[in-house]
């Protein structure tokens, strides 16, 4: 049983969200996503020539992501580069924001995306993802809407909302990751992944409390782009 | 609706800075800060050329102010050219981007900004319209124009901004 989380959170309550935009100056836009004790930082550059050239489209921009977890952002160092799982999740952070942004707007262009988590504390591709979105819209690039992602799941009989590393790895409660990403206005699903096992009710009732947490998120997404435009934001 | 910064596209008859950063036999290859690379052909000058000699006249980094005569449809790429009497290669390298959604900021109403600018700093500005602003003068001058249109660039929601960049020169004297 789990009645109680870890970390005394309600079971729908997102752990501390900060998000800035316009944090890398030599960017078209950036923006950092910080939730709990996972921090991303995304970059976004162009559009520009694609190079290399053979993956030019001729109706439409292409998007070159690149996702990357820096040496020290878990307690074991891990080893620098481009590994499998970070080929996984620039790919599922493309195919979201390729049905985000209007890329037949850009034809024979690309725009390229870093992502760079200095933290990781679960959720990284989610937070990812909500970064990248961020500093697409900083960068000016025409979106149908923000993407706001989260990750929930269920543990013991519990759906949780925003897991954490140690609540992840409570494999003896049958601990399972669903990250989830949202065009909230629109109500689209853009990324739905499953780590575990659930059963079809578990699932639907996980992706609702999924949208209520994305909802959320889009806010803090929007006030944080608003304020790079107002008075108060100047550092 | 339009964003609060954008990219700048290319249109029929802009006035653009742009970079040289490829020399071939026939053309030169022009960054104008757009998402495609833009060509300058040969024939297309205000002077005479040698095909095959291009470097003589303008050499790889160097800068020219010319006109967008030419834009594709499906991709926007676009060709520029050097004919009329005020576009040419540019003496001087130094220049400062500015986001083309800035612009009209920077130039001020009928010019008066940028007009404020020149006199303030007393250099030589000319803004492009795909958001590149070329300075020259004197070196201890120059400083102070790339201050103003930064502070443009910073400020541009700012009602008082005239009254800033003014303030900005006066401060300096």
């Amino acid at each position: 049983m789990y009645n109680e989380r870890l970390d005394k959170r309600a079971f729908d309550e997102l752990r501390k969200i900060e998000a800035e935009v316009g944090v890398v100056p030599n960017a078209n836009g950036s923006a950092r996503f910080k939730i709990g004790n996972t921090e991303a930082i995304a970059a976004v550059y162009g559009p520009q020539e694609v190079k290399p050239k053979h993956f030019e489209k001729s109706d439409r921009g292409v998007i070159m992501c690149k996702y990357d977890m820096i040496p020290f952002s878990v307690s074991d160092r891990i080893k620098p580069g481009f590994d499998r799982r970070d080929m996984e999740i620039s790919e599922v952070i493309t195919n979201a924001l390729s049905r985000a942004i209007f890329l037949e707007e850009f034809p024979k262009s690309m725009i390229t995306i870093n992502v760079y988590i200095t933290q990781a504390d679960a959720g990284t591709r989610c937070a990812s993802l909500t970064a990248a979105s961020m500093a697409c819209a900083d960068a000016g690039l025409p979106m149908r809407d923000l993407i706001a992602s989260v990750a929930a799941g269920k543990i013991g009989d519990s759906i949780v909302l925003d897991l954490t590393k140690e609540e992840e790895d409570l494999h003896e409660e049958g601990a399972t990751d669903v990250p989830i990403g949202f065009l909230p206005s629109k109500n689209e699903v853009v990324l739905l992944q499953l780590d575990g096992k659930v059963s079809r009710e578990d699932l639907k009732k996980i992706i609702a409390i999924g949208k209520v947490g994305a909802d959320k998120i889009y806010q803090i997404e929007k006030e944080a782009l608003k304020r790079r435009f107002s008075n108060e934001s100047k550092s | 609706m339009s964003p609060l910064t954008s990219v700048y596209e290319p249109h029929e008859g802009d006035d653009v800075i742009g970079k040289v950063i490829e020399v071939s036999s026939k053309y030169w290859v022009v960054d104008i800060n757009a998402p495609y690379y833009t060509r300058l052909d040969a024939r297309d000058l205000n002077f005479r050329a040698e095909i095959n000699e291009l470097d003589h006249y303008i050499k790889m980094g160097d800068l020219v102010y010319a006109r967008v005569f030419r834009v594709y449809t499906g991709n926007h790429a676009a060709d520029i050219s050097l004919r009329g009497t005020k576009y040419a290669k540019l003496p001087s390298n130094l220049i400062v981007k500015v986001d083309p959604m800035k612009l009209p900021r920077l130039i001020g109403k009928e010019g008066a900004m940028i007009n404020l600018i020149k006199t303030g700093s007393g250099c030589d500005v000319i803004v492009g319209q795909n958001g590149i602003a070329w300075i020259d003068g004197d070196d201890d001058k120059k400083p102070l124009a790339i201050n103003a249109i930064e502070l443009v660039q910073k400020e541009y929601y700012n009602p008082n901004l005239t009254d800033m960049v003014r303030e900005l020169f006066e401060h300096v004297q």
